[in-house]
């Protein structure tokens, strides 16, 4: 049975929970984004970034909104729509996982190419730009094995809208 | 168009929390004990936050690296500072000492000027210049006995609890501000973190590169000092580093104490000569200041109109005095900041 400790610093300086530090640290591990980070750069990341619960239908963000970061999913499920002359299209739907967003991450003025809404109750963990910056400035080695990852999504994704586009388009 | 389901909620949430952080701020910033240390302790973390992040880049952790950056201080202070507060306490010693005999000189100064212009212009006869500097003088004279030992009591508890906050926003102040932006509902979060960092961010350079800046120009000025022989160099110099943080007019200011003490300085056998040396060091060390110094490193961060900017410092000055003029051009960026933000 775990003793209850009312003395107040045993609260300040209790340890997080082990269960959520963990689940945090297994989401990031597994991202494309920070793979090639090492044990002590991801405990270092996960202090950086934000955690975000979002109801069912609780948009992430709206279309062009102005936007500063990438959410990785790590719980529930997350459709991303956009708005187009014949109406909204459903473009995808993200789990466990999967991260979206991250072009805010890199433009100047980003403004958001789709919306994003929750399926379900889903768990976020969002990662920004002033963050991606602070970290560029102090941890230079862990800036660049995340900027790579990203400059290699980026480059898949652009190869592949290419391959999408009929030839003589 | 579907309704929009809590924002009601949300603003109610975020209300609460603007609330809770202006009861906070208001007890730091509206008791004297606290405002004063804990500005100088935010200033002094800008300050040192470029180091900790230099310690950090060679792969030091953030602890280590807070830790090792006060072990120096402390080493240096005990070593130079022991020297730099000797020199300073032997000034201020004779500076105390000879306060009077100045005050004298220039009050005789006055009096004879006075009864040469009385004699040629009687129509003045009814006012007494001399009369209220002499009050003047003694009220402050009475000022200082009274309020010394309550100063220097202030002093050392700076000295004490300045470093201490200082390590805590060091060390904490990101984990705090996690906490908080945590608390902010989703639909705002985005918006407010982004407005929050451009004012923290923009705040930040501003005051490291003013405090640079009156770093720079107080060692200019002693060394100038020093080196044409004025009295009281370090003392002066301070002064003058300390009122270059107020834009336009504080260079003026700063240079007042100099000239008087090179006008009216009875050790010295050539007032004239001292006045125009001490006048180029002062002048030197402003040319250098807006030839280089402010277009380097201050220019590019203040964008405001210059009358807005006095309206800021004057305010500034009138609630916080030195340090309120110091933080008052980032508050006065960071609402305009905010209001960019709202408009955009």
């Amino acid at each position: 049975m775990e003793t209850g400790s009312y003395f107040v610093w045993a609260d300040l300086f209790r340890r997080q929970k082990r269960g959520k530090g963990d689940s945090l640290l297994e989401v990031l591990r597994e991202n494309v984004l920070f793979r090639t980070l090492s044990e002590p750069e991801l405990r270092y990341l996960s202090t950086m970034v934000y955690h975000r619960v979002y109801e069912k239908d609780e948009p992430v963000f709206h279309q062009n909104e102005r936007g500063f970061g990438l959410y990785v999913i790590e719980q529930g499920s997350v459709a991303i729509r956009t708005a187009t002359s014949r109406g909204e299209v459903l473009v995808t739907t993200l789990s466990r996982g999967s991260f979206f967003g991250e072009l805010a991450l890199l433009e100047p003025d980003n403004i958001r190419s789709a919306s994003a809404l929750p399926l379900e109750r889903s768990v976020l963990i969002g990662f920004f730009k002033p963050d991606l910056m602070e970290l560029i400035e102090r941890k230079p080695g862990m800036g660049v094995k995340i900027l790579l990852q990203l400059s290699m999504v980026l480059g898949k994704r652009l190869l592949e809208t290419t391959e999408r586009i009929p030839d003589g388009a | 168009m579907a309704p929009d389901r809590g924002l009601r909620g949300d603003l109610l949430k975020l209300a609460g929390l603007g609330a809770l952080l202006a009861s906070v701020c208001a007890v730091f910033f509206l008791s004297p004990v606290l405002s004063g240390p804990f500005l100088l302790s935010l200033v002094a973390s800008l300050m040192l936050s470029p180091l900790v992040a230099a310690l950090e880049r060679r792969g030091y952790s953030r602890g280590t690296a807070i830790a090792a950056i006060f072990a120096a201080i402390a080493a240096i202070s005990a070593l130079l500072g022991l020297w730099a507060v000797q020199s300073i306490a032997t000034e201020w010693d004779g500076f105390r000492e000879n306060a009077p005999i100045y005050f004298h000189v220039v009050l005789n100064k006055l009096t004879a000027l006075e009864e040469q212009w009385k004699a040629r212009y009687p129509f003045l006869e009814s006012i007494r210049i001399s009369d209220s500097v002499l009050s003047w003088g003694q009220q402050t004279g009475r000022w200082f006995l009274a309020h010394g030992p309550g100063i220097m009591g202030q002093v050392l508890t700076c000295l004490l609890v300045v470093p201490l906050f200082t390590f805590a926003i060091l060390r904490d102040g990101r984990a705090v501000r996690k906490k908080i932006y945590e608390m902010i509902p989703n639909r705002f979060f985005e918006s407010t973190f982004m407005i929050t960092w451009r004012i923290i961010s923009s705040a930040g350079d501003y005051i490291q590169a003013k405090a640079f800046e009156a770093l720079l120009v107080g060692a200019l000025t002693a060394l100038g000092l020093m080196l044409v022989g004025a009295p009281y160099a370090l003392i002066l110099g301070i002064i003058a580093g300390v009122t270059n943080i107020v834009p336009y007019v504080g260079p003026v200011i700063g240079a007042v104490p100099a000239l008087l003490v090179a006008a009216f300085d009875p050790a010295q056998l050539s007032h004239a000569e001292l006045l125009w040396k001490v006048g180029l060091v002062f002048l030197v060390a402003n040319v250098i200041d807006m030839a280089i110094i402010f277009p380097l490193v201050v220019a590019k961060l203040v964008d405001l109109h210059p009358v807005l900017l006095i309206i800021a410092v004057m305010l500034g000055q009138e609630y916080y005095g030195l340090i309120g003029m110091l933080i008052s051009i980032p508050v006065a960026t960071g609402l305009k900041i905010v209001i960019q933000e709202l408009r955009a």
